[in-house]
């Protein structure tokens, strides 16, 4: 269900929630969120503030039929001893568990109003990466996404060649000659 | 839990930072502003200590040492008595020894005092509670809570109503009735952020200024 968004819901903020068990869920504020029970989490629970999640990515929809992955970092305050765990020990537990995005509407006086967990998709592979610039070592977590799609194994029907044009119809002879059409060759048109 | 001292510093700037995303500015100059924060964390900055003299360049470098650089939680009081809450303070005075008798000149212990504030129930996240009707507190004054997980928290009153204030942020953890409100020293667990310019540069071995910045410290939540 879509946030209504009102002119009244100025306060947004991500959540993130990995279905392994016990869950990880985490929000983009400070301190404990509690959420109640709702249609994708259905035990509800104490969301952690991941203040510092790096990079929410860009998160878009299914078009032309490539499926995508997107990578999730988390660093600083979010990166407590059960992420590290799912990413060093138990990876093999992540791989495929489902993951939800959720956005989490707030009013004036920041009390939450309306969830709506606009994606899901499916943990892949995780990787914990340090990073040092100057003095400052930096230690993320990053966890990869599919969406539903991700793991379906489908050729792109891409081609205007003729066995991709059998798997759409069949009986279909429309590509049969295009082969024989390379960039060098020319149909000589009108004919003569 | 290791507490900062207050160095006498002569600037302080507390305040709460949030996170902001504007969509940009739409044809008609409109700029609508999203807060993603859910509520914002405090940031202290602190400059201009004095620190000529040998003692407190000393004990600089000692919490520069204890600090590590930002690993440590500490306590730190926000040392804001003129702005804080029934500011001048009711003197108590003339108070004897518990035999009833006086100093040697009839006076008694004086010591400054603020009545004490309290606060009904709250749940997590709350933004407004209720406190003791006969009590001093205003907005813009600051008051701490000591949580039992999540220990001492900073939090700044926007509006009151009779018996209700309104503050931000919002409650780190709930509070059961009667929860005692710190108004006198409000203080906050932070951490030391930008830890490479809190080191002063000491001039002719001798004179130094020191400045420090910190961040309310999410340790509790992990």
């Amino acid at each position: 269900m879509p946030i209504r968004w009102s002119a009244e819901i100025v306060r947004v903020s991500p959540l993130f929630l990995i279905l392994t068990e016990p869950a990880v869920r985490i929000w983009g504020g400070n301190g404990w969120l509690e959420i109640a029970p709702n249609a994708v989490d259905v035990e509800g629970g104490r969301y952690l503030g991941g203040g510092q999640m790096v990079d929410l990515p860009v998160i878009s929809a299914l078009v032309n039929g490539v499926a995508e992955r997107v990578e999730f970092g988390l660093s600083g305050a979010a990166i407590t001893s059960r992420v590290v765990e799912l990413a060093d020990e138990e990876a093999a537990l992540v791989r495929s568990t489902e993951c939800f995005i959720g956005l989490i509407g707030f009013d004036a006086n920041e009390q939450e109003t309306e969830i709506s967990w606009p994606w899901n998709g499916r943990a892949d592979s995780t990787q914990i990466t340090f990073t040092s610039e100057g003095f400052k070592t930096q230690r993320q977590v990053s966890l990869s996404v599919g969406s539903l799609f991700t793991f379906r194994q489908n050729a792109n029907l891409g081609y205007w060649v003729s066995p991709d044009q059998r798997r759409r119809s069949p009986d279909d002879r429309f590509c049969e000659r295009t082969t024989l059409l390379t960039s060098d060759s020319r149909k000589p048109w009108p004919r003569g | 839990m290791l507490e900062f001292p207050s160095f006498s510093f002569q600037t302080w700037r507390p305040r709460l930072d949030g996170v902001a995303l504007t969509g940009g500015q739409s044809t008609s100059n409109t700029v609508q502003t999203v807060k993603t924060d859910g509520g914002g964390r405090w940031l202290f900055e602190m400059g201009d200590s004095n620190l000529n003299q040998v003692q407190s360049l000393k004990l600089w470098r000692a919490y520069e040492a204890l600090l590590d650089g930002g690993a440590t939680e500490v306590i730190l009081k926000l040392c804001d008595r003129r702005q804080s809450t029934g500011w001048p303070y009711v003197i108590v005075d003339n108070v004897p020894h518990d035999d009833d008798t006086l100093f040697d000149d009839d006076t008694g212990y004086s010591q400054e005092s603020t009545s004490p504030i309290y606060a009904g129930a709250a749940a997590l996240r709350a933004t407004s509670m209720s406190v003791n009707s006969d009590s001093l507190i205003a907005p813009g004054e600051h008051f701490s809570i000591e949580h039992p997980t999540a220990g001492w928290r900073l939090y700044r009153v926007g509006a009151r109503d009779g018996a209700v204030i309104t503050f931000r942020p919002p409650l780190r953890e709930a509070i059961a009735a009667g929860t005692f409100l710190e108004t006198e020293q409000p203080r906050c667990v932070v951490r030391q952020i930008d830890a490479s310019s809190f080191a002063p540069a000491v001039t002719r071995h001798r004179y130094a200024k020191g400045s420090a910045a910190f961040m309310e410290s999410f340790d509790y939540a992990n």
